[in-house]
């Protein structure tokens, strides 16, 4: 019984370290993945884009990072908070 | 195969000009002509009724007609059911009204016709010796034929994005594992190597199939513009214009058409000029009294352009 509650232990602290080793890799994954999409429609809101023919062959396998960017879109007003949340325990 | 573009401005007489370059190199090879123009008139030049598939027009040569509406139509709807299967998914984004601006929005005709141009020459490899083209006017056309390279630059980049964004994803999974994405009940993977990644194996199939026209477009072996002008001024600073951009596309120039030709001296002056300024041989036509409809006056019209001089 101890021995299963302190390999428990083990394991969520390596997974703790997993994750904090991530987070900044993901914080720019999700940066990333909201540009794509950006750049793909950015010329309904005046930022250049490629053409739009490669805008439409793209549009139908970008769904995820449509999704992150309109999450993204609606964290923006909080973007300090996310930013410091990566330097705070 | 070889390919020649006629371009020039709107009612210059590129049509004509076109039928009587494909008839004379149809004397010795197995030429197409096609018509990109949206307004349609190489049918009646031959008298020949044309349409979407190649019509043998006489022996060794064949015509068509894009229908350019239909091209887009096709173009839209193909879009428009990859994106609507995807984003049934994502009910924030209203799909339905982005569809509708792009069937709105500027380019289209030129997206369109790229795409058809590009199935075109795909289609006839292996066919047809040379293929013809009689482009729209100038403006449109310039746009399309600079759409291979402006894609490829923006492909370099997107493929460049869509690396970093592979990688990451990539030393993500090796130290948390596989990753998920699921939304509305579906589940997404998410795809960590170039291979397994739609949007990059869409992107360099893409460009692939874009860089085999630039490389065509720009190889003087076989590729060549021809341009037709008027002998007036508006049609020569047109004409210099249309140059400027052909050079900086790299595109092989071959002679100037000067159609409609009467021989005054005004003429023969803006003749010399045009031959100086663009450093161009000149092929001149002579007005001619009856209208160049029909076989025998494309055969006599196709005389005045001297193809075997200046064609590779």
């Amino acid at each position: 019984m101890k021995f299963q509650s302190v390999w428990r232990l083990l394991k969520d602290f390596g997974g703790g370290l997993r994750s904090r080793s991530t987070e900044y890799i993901e914080f720019e994954l999700r940066e990333m993945e909201n540009i794509f999409p950006l750049l793909l429609v950015g010329s309904f809101v005046g930022i250049p884009s490629p053409p739009s023919n490669i805008s439409i062959k793209l549009m139908p396998y970008v769904v995820r990072e449509m999704y992150v960017m309109g999450r993204r879109a609606g964290d923006m007003d909080d973007v300090a908070g996310e930013v410091f949340g990566l330097f705070i325990d | 195969m070889k390919v020649i573009f006629v371009v020039g401005k709107g009612g210059v007489g590129k049509t004509t000009c076109a039928a009587a370059v494909a008839f004379a190199v149809s004397k010795d090879h197995n030429t197409l002509i096609v018509s990109l123009d949206p307004a349609h008139n190489l049918g009646d030049v031959f008298t020949t009724p044309l349409s979407g598939k190649a019509a043998k027009v006489k022996e060794n040569l064949w015509g068509l007609e894009v229908d350019m509406e239909g091209a887009i139509k096709i173009y839209l709807e193909e879009s428009s059911r990859k994106l609507k299967d995807m984003y049934s998914y994502l009910k924030a984004i209203n799909i339905e009204g982005y569809l509708d601006t792009i069937r709105l929005s500027p380019g289209i005709e030129e997206y369109a016709t790229l795409e058809a141009m590009q199935r075109i020459i795909s289609e006839s490899e292996g066919k047809f010796e040379i293929m013809v083209f009689d482009t729209p006017p100038t403006g449109l056309t310039l746009r399309v034929l600079a759409l291979p390279k402006v894609s490829l630059i923006w492909g370099e980049k997107l493929v460049k994005l869509r690396k970093e964004i592979l990688s990451k994803r990539l030393a993500i999974e090796k130290i948390e594992g596989e990753k998920k994405f699921v939304l509305e009940g579906k589940e997404f993977k998410l795809s960590t190597r170039e291979e397994k990644d739609e949007v990059m194996q869409e992107l360099l199939s893409y460009m692939k199939k874009v860089g085999k026209i630039e490389e065509l477009q720009t190889d003087a072996k076989r590729c060549m513009v021809m341009p037709v002008m008027n002998p007036d001024r508006l049609s020569l600073f047109e004409t210099r214009r249309a140059f400027d951009t052909l050079e900086k596309l790299a595109m092989p120039i071959g002679a100037i058409v000067v159609n409609k030709f009467s021989g005054k001296d005004d003429e023969n002056k803006l003749i010399t000029r045009a031959e100086s300024e663009l450093g161009r041989p000149i092929r001149k036509i002579p007005l001619l009294e009856g209208e160049p409809v029909g076989m025998e006056a494309i055969a006599k019209f196709s005389r005045y352009l001297k193809v075997e001089e200046w064609l590779p």
